[in-house]
């Protein structure tokens, strides 16, 4: 073929801006920490923390509690974009449904979840279910709303050039709807789990005897400052592998877009 | 935006049955294909009513290509929408008769952009109508290779469309609708938004793939040239809301290449269209 292939990946770039000043950043602690600028008690340099987070692993500890909070993301995730997925197509494509969904989504939209988890403790208890619906229901709203967007805004050519090809209900969603709002969909489930992280640690911080926003919280408490480092470590690991690879991953679907 | 699926379509087309399938010169006189009674459409919107088309009577003959010619927001393209099913809602009443009896599509449109879908490689959307009625993966595809090799894209099957210049997407979705085998390929100013030089390989291209199938074509353009160069007959429409001013007859000999079109006929018909035409786009400049 003598067209090039301009790839395009904007991913791996993106990454590595960020990549870039989280060195200069830690390079900086790391030196101000060794100078004692900073107080090496509260701010133990890079190094420590990830000798100490190798050290926990190993232990066994922390891998546990990193366990605990990823098996919650997995589920909450799943659980939440499907759901969004789904219902964020239907809303898109079909006016009725829209106009009968839409008002819930919008009313929900922009209460801080958080709030809403003592609500949820009360009705169902304090349990896990509760800890993952919360998380889902976050990543839900957010990924349903910017589908719904994603499919509303597909160029009418495309789906005029479907029906007027034959597509039935079940070809316009497969071969259309979807892939014509699939990088709003992963922009959505992108945001989702930023949103589902930071719920997930305050949900942990508060009401669970596990997981990383648990030993977070609790080594701060007790005052194991490097404890509370390594479990920041592994959080922060999360998110990166998380919410970049959804990037990444929704960037290499929707190649035809990124010019 | 409205979102809902507008119904496949209308059941307004009726199978005539006997109708002539001969291979005739084709005229004003040949054996109708398609035949629009008072067709009118008004669109509704929040605020006011918009009278698109006014009482349309327009009868395209069987294996004609017929271009439909008028100011912009004429309703040129509401009208071929009407003919495709893809707007359900009119008055009036459009009668197609296909002489076909194998259940094939009766339409199939060519949009001027956007008609084909940049997350399917070249040969996916050639094949994309085929795939819809149930054709079988290796002959949709072995069919659908053929229709990229009479474009001259055989080499392109693999490749995505943003990969593409804009004339060979256009050839992609001419493809597509040959493909498909329609008895009537309505066709949206598919060459509108291309170069002259584009424009002029595609009308050639276009033409030579209509003599070979002889479909029935309605095409709407602007470009009095294009008309008169591709149209057995053309019409010509009234600015808003439209209808069909006046139907003239392009006698010129075919196959028409550049230097084969007798330039004094040629000129006479584009004067004689043009006068026509500059009537209306003056009005829909006034309003």
């Amino acid at each position: 073929m003598s067209q090039s292939h301009r790839r395009r990946h904007s991913s791996p770039r993106r990454l590595g801006f960020h990549i870039a000043p989280l060195l200069a950043v830690l390079v900086c602690w790391e030196v101000f920490a060794r100078l004692a600028v900073l107080n090496p008690t509260f701010f133990p340099p890079p190094s420590v923390v990830v000798g100490v987070t190798g050290q926990l692993l190993i232990e066994g500890s922390l891998l546990y509690h990193t366990w605990v909070s990823l098996r919650r993301i997995l589920l909450a995730f799943l659980i939440g974009a499907t759901s969004g997925i789904a219902i964020g197509l239907w809303m898109g494509w079909s006016r009725p449904i829209r106009l009968i969904v839409n008002p819930y989504v919008s009313l929900f939209y922009p209460i801080p979840k958080i709030a809403l988890v003592p609500i949820m403790f009360t009705l169902l208890g304090v349990t896990e279910t509760v800890r993952v619906l919360a998380m889902s229901i976050a990543i839900f709203l957010l990924v349903a709303v910017n589908t719904m967007g994603g499919v509303q805004q597909i160029d009418d050519a495309y789906i005029d050039a479907a029906l007027d090809n034959g597509a039935g209900t079940l070809a316009l969603y497969r071969d259309v709807l979807i892939p014509g709002s699939l990088s709003e969909i992963f922009a959505g489930l992108s945001l989702g789990l930023g949103v589902g992280f930071n719920l997930i640690v305050v949900i942990e911080m508060l009401a669970a005897k596990s997981g990383l926003g648990y030993l977070i919280w609790r080594s701060w408490r007790l005052f194991t400052i490097q404890r509370m480092y390594a479990a920041l470590v592994m959080i922060t690991l999360l998110g990166i592998v998380f919410i970049y690879g959804v990037d990444a991953l929704g960037d290499r679907l929707t190649f035809w877009e990124a010019e | 935006m409205d979102r809902d699926p507008p119904k496949a379509f209308n059941g307004q087309e009726s199978k005539t049955a006997g109708m002539d399938e001969t291979v005739q010169e084709v005229s004003s006189t040949v054996s109708p294909c398609i035949r629009a009674r008072g067709v009118g459409k008004t669109y509704t919107t929040r605020s006011d009513e918009v009278e698109a088309l006014k009482d349309v009577d327009l009868t395209v003959g069987d294996q004609e290509f017929f271009c439909l010619l008028g100011p912009s927001g004429c309703g040129k393209s509401t009208f071929l929408r009407i003919l495709s099913g893809l707007v359900s809602e009119y008055t009036g009443t459009v009668e197609i008769s296909p002489s076909r009896t194998d259940g094939g599509s009766v339409t199939n449109m060519v949009f001027q952009e956007h008609g084909i879908f940049p997350w399917k490689t070249v040969l996916n959307n050639v094949a994309f109508g085929l795939k819809m009625d149930g054709v079988g993966k290796q002959r949709r595809h072995e069919k659908a290779r053929t229709y990229l090799e009479k474009v001259d894209l055989a080499d392109f099957a693999d490749a995505y469309p943003h990969q593409l210049s804009g004339g060979m997407k256009q050839r992609v979705a001419i493809a597509r609708a040959f493909a498909n085998d329609p008895e009537v390929l309505l066709m949206d100013e598919p060459f509108g938004v291309l170069d002259a030089q584009t424009k002029r390989n595609l009308q050639t291209e276009l033409l030579s793939l209509w003599s070979e199938t002889k479909k029935t074509v309605v095409y709407v353009t602007h470009d009095i040239e294009e008309a008169i160069t591709l149209g057995d007959r053309l019409a010509v429409m009234t600015a808003r809301p439209g209808s069909v001013k006046e139907v003239l007859d392009v006698d010129l000999p075919r196959p028409r290449t550049r230097g084969s079109i007798p330039t004094d006929e040629f000129t006479t018909l584009r004067e004689r269209v043009w006068e026509l035409l500059s009537e209306e786009v003056q009005q829909s400049v006034n309003r």
